[in-house]
């Protein structure tokens, strides 16, 4: 998991050198899944707010009393 | 990269979890409530967990509309619907550990102040009802050898969530620094174990099949490492989105920011969590914008994504339909909504099996 997250840091272009090697194919393929969706200009708060704004996402999961309990609309 | 829209990005499944009807939810009400009689002469003490019980159930109802606290029943229903009665006390029991797990955390987070002894007795109370729930399978004609089983299992894994637990408070109290492999490995223990026996306590009711009951286990352990994620990610960014921060937790993302900062936002993020959690709002603040520069977000969004695929591979292999498999991974989609919007792995789509 250590070098997931650093493989994961390495998108926000600010550490190079991470060796694929040490990754389990899932994640080389979680890795894959999050630079083709999620913009890497490291301003990750913006997008999630514009696309919860236009109703596209429910970003903050739920959780026990816990008042922001967003349910996605498209379910 | 970078170039994705907000109007492009449409959900890549958008399916409900399994539901159980109002009356067979009332039913498990029923059977806790009536055990409840059967074992304790003690009125008030038996009144006080029922209280117990109802204020988590309303407190927790997004929680219970999805199943979650009904997991055993959840699992039963999608791979074998008539054996579905026999799920009830798997499901009691673990709404017993699951209530006792809460008190006993609120304890020692120190969010309940008030009356401690006799919450500590009520939870403790908890953990013997569980037992006692189990013991009642007799009257659902389940072997004795089988009782005795998941009673087992459930000792096993309730003890392995202890460890867990210990370690867990044992770093937040040393203050000792958890990178993301040792977050995992805690969530695993005080999490996974507990949800692995739900998951597989509904495959019990459900099948004599081991490598079916095998592979609920495995996703359980997923379902309960997410539900860590998500406590997380709402610590950070949830409305009062800080609180991790101010009480000094080592959660998910404060492992990966100290696992991947560098140089002098090092020593500033060091600072910014040590005034945090002594309760300085502004370092919070500034704490919580370094860790979304570095990438937290996206590190457990991906995490998730990841606990929520090796629950598909491990299910992928069993004779349930399309649709049944669809609707226990939308369990991971109602933890953790974001979900939904990110596909299954490309190379192992869902099996199409047509049972």
């Amino acid at each position: 998991m250590n070098e997931f997250a650093r493989a994961i840091h390495s998108i926000y272009g600010e550490q190079k050198g991470v060796n694929d090697d040490c990754l389990e194919p899932l994640e080389k393929e979680a890795i894959s899944m999050v630079t083709s969706l999620i913009p890497t200009n490291g301003d990750l708060e913006k997008y999630l707010k514009e696309q919860i704004e236009a109703g596209h996402w429910a970003i903050l999961p739920l959780q026990n009393n816990n008042p922001v309990i967003q349910r996605c609309p498209c379910n | 990269m970078g170039n994705s829209t907000p109007s492009k990005q449409q959900p890549s499944h958008s399916k409900m979890p399994l539901q159980l009807t109002p009356l067979y939810t009332a039913s498990c009400r029923d059977f806790i409530s009536d055990m409840l009689v059967d074992a304790i002469s003690e009125d008030c003490y038996q009144k006080q967990i029922l209280g117990l019980m109802s204020a988590y159930y309303q407190a927790n109802a997004q929680d219970f509309a999805g199943g979650f606290e009904f997991l055993p029943s959840i699992i039963c229903q999608a791979l074998f619907p008539p054996g579905i009665e026999r799920a009830i006390p798997f499901t009691a029991a673990w709404q017993f550990i699951r209530l006792a797990a809460k008190i006993f955390d609120d304890v020692e987070d120190g969010e309940i102040r008030e009356a401690i002894p006799e919450t500590i007795n009520l939870a403790t109370g908890c953990l013997f009802a569980a037992q006692f729930a189990l013991s009642q399978l007799t009257k659902f004609d389940v072997s004795r050898d089988k009782i005795s089983l998941v009673m087992e299992r459930l000792a096993q894994l309730s003890l392995r969530a202890c460890a867990g637990q210990h370690a867990d408070l044992t770093m937040n109290k040393n203050y000792s620094i958890l990178d993301p492999d040792g977050w995992l490995k805690i969530a695993s223990l005080k999490s996974g174990e507990l949800f692995a026996w739900a998951a597989w306590a509904g495959a019990v009711a459900a099948s004599e099949n081991m490598e079916i009951q095998s592979k609920f286990l495995d996703f359980g352990q997923h379902l309960g490492i997410i539900v860590q994620i998500a406590d997380d990610f709402v610590g950070l960014w949830g409305k009062d989105g800080g609180d991790d921060l101010t009480q000094g937790k080592s959660s998910l993302p404060i492992c990966y920011a100290r696992l991947v900062v560098r140089g002098q936002e090092r020593e500033i993020l060091e600072q910014c969590l040590t005034e945090a959690s002594l309760g300085n709002l502004e370092s919070s603040q500034t704490a919580r914008e370094i860790i979304t520069r570095l990438g937290g977000q996206s590190f457990l969004i991906s995490t998730a994504w990841l606990e929520r695929q090796k629950a598909v591979n491990a299910l992928n292999v069993l004779p349930l339909s399309l649709e049944k498999k669809e609707a226990l991974f939308a369990l991971f989609d109602n933890v953790f909504p974001a979900l939904t919007h990110f596909p299954y792995e490309s190379s192992t789509p869902l099996s199409l099996n047509s049972n």
